[in-house]
């Protein structure tokens, strides 16, 4: 193993739990990954020594994940397949663990994008905006709408989690 | 809900729970935040959000890294790509130096570098065309193949033969089909082969074999209509298996085939 291989595959888990959070339902993630991946070792030399890899992976992945939406826009004959369970089934049956990913599915791609790089990614605003190639501004105003449609789509379907038993 | 906090901003809430805040900022906002209940039940409510996302996803990066996607193995298939397309460019040298055609070469050297993305244009019109051929021949009922699959030797050498290579039918009874046959197609890219199996039920599907493909690519799924379509370019052959089954027997099908195939090329 060369140290190339081994710090990008230090980084499958998260680009698999990006690329399905992301597509959920319009397409195969580990397709998604696959060629991420194909194009980052493609690359590998062409990177700057001094950055770090995950965010360049991620930006990489971003950008496939923005041509394959173009892509998919001007192929009117073929369709995805059905919707690819981003999560196991046995998962989605916990109630709140449905609600959230189900409001996920509703955010529009840039804020969804946003949510899961910062929230769940636990990237910095800056390495967002540099993956997402926006401004660090776009970014904040976009987590922002993005929490907040979040908590309306959540308090609008009824937090089934929560509902009272008595 | 902006318009509810007056001391304590979003952003700063925002950039709170996110960890973005400056030191000294951020002791100015937790200093406020004490005296705020408003801001503190939304920061809660922010930072619940964000833990049920985090929890609903964390099972996908806790399961195994599927073998497709273990970085040697890409890293592998990339390389021996490229040490085929380098032979494939050899090969073009001395066609086209006989009759010309630098621009066509040059335009091959240029996209030699993006082959993944560029082929996936044929393979596509590859699928389309064994769209095609499982459409006619999957609904005959007297003559859905040529050659019946029961000797199944003399199968394997009739397409080795018209296709130049050997490409045993696989053994999908464990996922209840049994080989009927094939037939030999012509298609605008070359010749292939075209497998038909059927289940106990009627059911069929077919296997599509298109060899004398460069590069190789995951599995691709496309549906139309009824028919779903998966896929994938491995070892100098296309593989085009189409079937109105879901997904999850279809993928099934596809990894009974890819083994089949891969043990098959290791073992010749």
């Amino acid at each position: 193993m060369n140290t190339k291989a081994d710090q990008i595959e230090a980084e499958i888990p998260r680009l698999r739990r990006y690329a399905a959070a992301l597509l959920r339902g319009q397409g195969d993630a580990d397709d998604l990954v696959q060629d991420c991946l194909e194009r980052a070792l493609a690359r590998w030399a062409q990177r700057h020594v001094d950055e770090p890899v995950r965010p360049w992976l991620f930006a990489i992945m971003h950008n496939l994940f923005v041509s394959q939406l173009r892509r998919e826009a001007s192929l009117r004959k073929w369709k995805f397949a059905t919707p690819v369970r981003a999560v196991p089934a046995e998962q989605e049956t916990r109630l709140a663990f449905r609600d959230v990913l189900r409001a996920l599915d509703q955010l529009d791609v840039d804020q969804r994008a946003v949510l899961l790089l910062v929230g769940v990614e636990d990237f910095s605003y800056a390495e967002a905006a540099r993956i997402l190639d926006c401004p660090v501004g776009t970014v904040m105003s976009r987590l922002c709408r993005g929490r907040e449609r979040l908590r309306e789509l959540l308090e609008r379907d009824g937090p089934l989690g929560l509902r009272r038993v008595k | 809900m902006s318009g509810r906090r007056t001391v304590l901003r979003v952003e700063d809430l925002q950039a709170l729970i996110d960890g973005q805040l400056a030191p000294e900022r951020r002791a100015i906002v937790v200093s406020d935040l004490k005296n705020d209940l408003d801001a503190q039940r939304f920061v809660s409510q922010l930072i619940a959000d964000r833990d049920a996302l985090r929890t609903a996803l964390a099972p996908i990066q806790d399961e195994p890294i599927p073998q497709r996607l273990r970085a040697a193995n890409v890293e592998r298939d990339r390389r021996r790509n490229s040490r085929w397309l380098a032979v494939q460019a050899v090969a073009a040298v001395v066609l086209l130096s006989a009759g010309g055609g630098a621009g066509w070469l040059a335009h091959e050297a240029a996209r030699r570098d993006s082959i993944v993305f560029d082929q996936q244009g044929r393979w596509g019109s590859i699928a389309e065309d064994a769209l095609r051929a499982h459409n006619t021949f999957s609904v005959e009922t007297r003559h859905p193949v040529e050659v019946f699959g029961d000797t199944n030797d003399q199968l394997t050498n009739w397409i080795a033969k018209r296709l130049g290579r050997r490409l045993p039918p696989p053994d999908l009874s464990p996922l209840g089909f049994a080989l009927l046959g094939g037939r030999i197609l012509p298609s605008p890219l070359g010749t292939a082969a075209l497998l038909m199996y059927q289940a106990q039920n009627g059911e069929r599907i077919t296997l599509y074999l298109k060899p004398g493909e460069a590069g190789e690519t995951a599995i691709r799924s496309l549906t139309s209509g009824d028919a779903r379509v998966m896929y994938w370019v491995d070892d100098g052959c296309a593989y085009v298996i189409t079937g109105s089954l879901d997904r999850s027997r279809m993928e099934a099908l596809s990894g009974r085939i890819f083994e089949h195939f891969e043990g098959n090329s290791r073992a010749g």
